[in-house]
């Protein structure tokens, strides 16, 4: 690799880690222009070392449990998760640097350079800088691996196929962009998700090792079963055999594993030869092309509740703080779905189904605040719209609706796989839950809209009066309890038992739904903000 | 009938007096200025007159509407660009005229046509796919100004609506603000830039501490204020009562 390479790939995390922290006050008070330079090599190097560390770590820390059992075939199989990972990681993260690099001209001052800019520029600045630190997440796994069998080999093919794992993620996303070209520019809804996926896989996952530490031997039985085609071919499933399980094999195998291994890697570098050409002019180019893109895509009128739900989805699926707040109902309920997986509690399955409805419909009323909130500064041209303010509350209604539905029933889906057999009672459970909703919600929004002051210009978590949260819990469990103790008090007047307080909750929750609609004074809301 | 008339209007934040007991006609067809220092009330004035903020009392009607209870009905034929381009800024601009577009319910021919004109005028083509929040100050403003005008409004309100603007744009929205009154509509804004109120206004409004000092075309103000040979600079100071700064200039020189 040239030194004029490396310098120019260097050039480039430069200008991202620039463009990051440009307006943040530390930066400008810490950083005069004679200084500038080196604080972002140093910058880069830091950061480097700080991935590096905490890879280890978290690999430590989530492989300490197996490395107690000092089973190589538990260490194998969270090495596959490990893998995994370190794939998932790679796409996430070229994605975001080469959207990154295309959207802000990045390339730009390196045409100004008098050096001719090889292809592998934006690669080898991705790897060398950035991702390579990720590879840090199997060191622990595969030197404890080693010292369990004291075979070498692991650690040689596991550095080999985690880059692998990387330059596979970098050349799907290359794929990705190239195809989708322009469109993907700064919009990070995607990105978001994929970020937000992640977190809460991770959760998942200590969630899952916390709960049963033995559950990743067993996928090694799983494994046995599958056919030796994909055992040896199916990336990353052939990481357990090649990298790992292969330490008691003879020696003609494992020679022959190797020599698969550098296959896989002369195909990745030969498919990536073949598109770095493309990706290179894309991003060298991207604001002739921006320049070149017709403004007149995309411009469409829509139904007025469309166009809200559009822009409501757009801003919280674009910010990564508001797509967070969307999943905090299911960090609440999290736990709960792993007591339904293990078997011997299938039995009271349908008491924490319970649980987990009422948590979450309490949990997600703050989306009444949250929905309010995610218009910031547009309130103000939101005011000057021929948009009255029972319309705003019913769009925002409806968004949380539909963020709400979708948990609920995916709560539902996972129920009835893991525990089938009370589907009449989930669809119960799981109608009351959004009338309910729609009850708390629409009472909420409506409450908060009049609390807003005149005129305001700017929404945020202060606008809406001294302690909204805890008024806003509080409102939404008297409506829980309402609805709870009546079908309770209903189911045992009728059939002098509370088993039937399910069914009893349906009519009782569209009763209090009525009385919400037919009472008028409750949607009437104040002329002005 | 005036196309605005104010009558006894005053609006009161707590124990300040933003707006004090204000009388106004203003007629259609025209750009009125209201020029006037920070913290004169022109933004309040402004909002009471959009339907976004209701006064403490006396009256406004616009086009005949009762700007609190019709609130909803003027802003149907308003255009308003906030002082600041509060915008949502995860939105791109294309996306931001879109919601405007639906809100407005014009069919999508008309609102492609009228985006590539005032994008193309604007030169602000090559940001429309980028978020607004990455937009300098200047671009966020013609985004602004497009949102106002692509629902052809009979009204425009602008609160400052020239800042930022480089040259060439704020000479094109000038020239805009020109023809959308010669085809009979009404603009309004306010401005604390003499040179924009000067060189655009029909009429002006000198407001001064929620008071009018003074209004009428240029001419009549210089009338007003005693010399037909002085600049709206002069006259805006004479008539504010703020036109003693000789000695205060002096003693800053002496620092």
């Amino acid at each position: 690799m040239k030194h004029t390479e490396l310098f120019l790939s260097r050039l480039l995390i430069v200008e991202q880690r620039y463009l990051a922290v440009k307006d943040t006050t530390k930066f400008q008070n810490a950083v005069n222009s004679a200084n500038k330079q080196g604080y972002f090599f140093r910058n880069i190097l830091s950061t480097y070392i700080m991935n590096a560390f905490t890879f280890i770590l978290f690999s430590l820390l989530i492989n300490s449990l197996y490395f107690g059992e000092r089973s190589p075939d538990s260490i194998a199989s969270f090495g596959i998760i490990l893998f995994s990972y370190l794939f998932l990681l790679g796409i996430y993260n070229s994605v975001n640097f080469i959207n990154t690099i295309y959207a802000y001209d990045l390339m730009a001052p390196l045409k100004s350079l008098p050096v001719t800019v090889n292809q592998n520029v934006p690669f080898i600045s991705w790897f060398v800088y950035n991702s390579s630190s990720y590879m840090f997440v199997i060191v622990p796994s595969i030197i404890y691996f080693y010292i369990l069998t004291g075979d070498i080999q692991t650690i040689v093919l596991g550095v080999l196929y985690s880059f692998m794992s990387l330059i596979l993620g970098f050349i799907i996303s290359t794929v990705i962009f190239i195809y989708r070209g322009a469109r993907t520019s700064r919009h990070s809804s995607i990105r978001n998700f994929i970020r937000i996926t992640f977190t809460f896989l991770l959760l998942g996952l200590f969630y899952v090792i916390l709960e049963n530490p033995n559950y990743f031997s067993e996928m090694t039985t799983i494994f046995n079963s599958l056919p030796t085609v994909l055992k040896y071919f199916l990336f990353p499933i052939n990481i357990e055999y090649i990298v790992y399980l292969n330490y008691s094999s003879g020696f003609i195998i494992r020679f022959l594993e190797i020599i698969l291994s550098f296959i896989f890697l002369f195909v990745l570098i030969f498919v990536y030869y073949k598109i770095r050409r493309r990706l290179f002019y894309m991003l060298m180019s991207s604001e002739e092309q921006k320049n070149s893109e017709k403004i007149s895509t995309g411009i469409k009128k829509d139904k007025l509740y469309v166009a809200f739900l559009k822009k409501d989805i757009k801003t919280t699926f674009r910010k990564i703080q508001n797509l967070t707040y969307i999943f905090v109902p299911i960090l609440f309920v999290l736990p709960f779905f792993f007591a339904i997986i293990e078997p011997e509690t299938g039995g009271i399955s349908l008491g924490i189904f319970i649980s987990i409805i009422y948590l979450t419909v309490i949990v997600s009323a703050f989306y009444s605040i949250f929905l309010l909130v995610i218009e910031g500064k547009g309130i103000e041209i939101l005011n000057s719209l021929p948009v009255g303010r029972g319309q705003i509350s019913e769009y925002k209604t409806i968004f949380g609706m539909i963020i709400f539905f979708v948990l609920i029933s995916i709560y539902m889906l996972v129920m009835d796989i893991f525990s089938p057999g009370h589907i009449l009672e989930y669809i119960f459970d799981w109608s009351n839950a959004i009338i309910m909703f729609f009850v708390i919600l629409s009472i909420n929004i409506r409450r908060l809209i009049k609390k807003l002051p005149e005129g305001v210009t700017s929404i945020n978590y202060y606008s809406f009066g001294r302690y909204p949260m805890a008024m806003l819990f509080i409102i939404s469990i008297i409506i829980a309890l309402i609805s709870v103790v009546s079908s309770m008090a209903l189911s045992y007047f009728v059939s002098h038992a509370l088993n039937y307080y399910v069914y009893w909750d349906l009519p009782v929750n569209i009763v209090i739904l009525l009385i919400l609609v037919l009472n008028t004074s409750t949607f009437k809301i104040r002329k002005y903000y | 009938m005036s196309f605005i008339e104010i009558k006894d209007l005053v609006k009161k934040y707590g124990n300040t007096t933003a707006i004090n007991n204000i009388t106004l006609d203003i007629d259609g067809g025209q750009i009125y200025g209201i020029l006037g220092p920070n913290g004169s009330g022109k933004t309040t004035l402004l909002k009471i007159i959009s339907g976004i903020l209701p006064p403490t009392s006396g009256s406004v009607t616009v086009n005949g509407i009762n700007a609190v209870t019709g609130a909803d009905s003027i802003k149907k034929f308003l255009g308003y660009i906030p002082e600041t381009p509060a915008l949502y800024e995860s939105l791109t601009p294309i996306e931001f005229f879109n919601f405007i577009g639906s809100v407005f319910n014009i069919d999508s021919a008309t609102l492609k046509e009228r985006i590539n004109a005032f994008s193309s005028a604007l030169e602000i083509e090559k940001y429309m796919n980028e978020f607004i929040g990455s937009l300098s100050f200047g671009t966020k403003q013609k985004v602004a100004i497009i949102s106002a005008l692509i629902h052809d409004p009979q009204l425009l309100v602008m609160d400052e609506g020239m800042n930022g603007l480089d040259p060439r744009s704020s000479r094109i929205i000038k020239e805009l603000l020109r023809d959308f009154a010669s085809k009979g509509r009404t603009v309004i804004f306010s401005t604390h830039i003499m040179e924009i109120a000067e060189n655009v206004c029909d009429t002006i409004s000198i407001l001064y501490n929620g008071n009018i000092a003074g209004t009428g075309s240029l001419e009549k103000l210089k009338e007003e204020a005693g010399s037909n040979n002085t600049d709206l600079e002069e006259i805006f100071l004479r008539l504010t009562g703020d036109n003693d700064l000789d000695t205060l200039l002096n003693s800053l020189k002496d620092l």
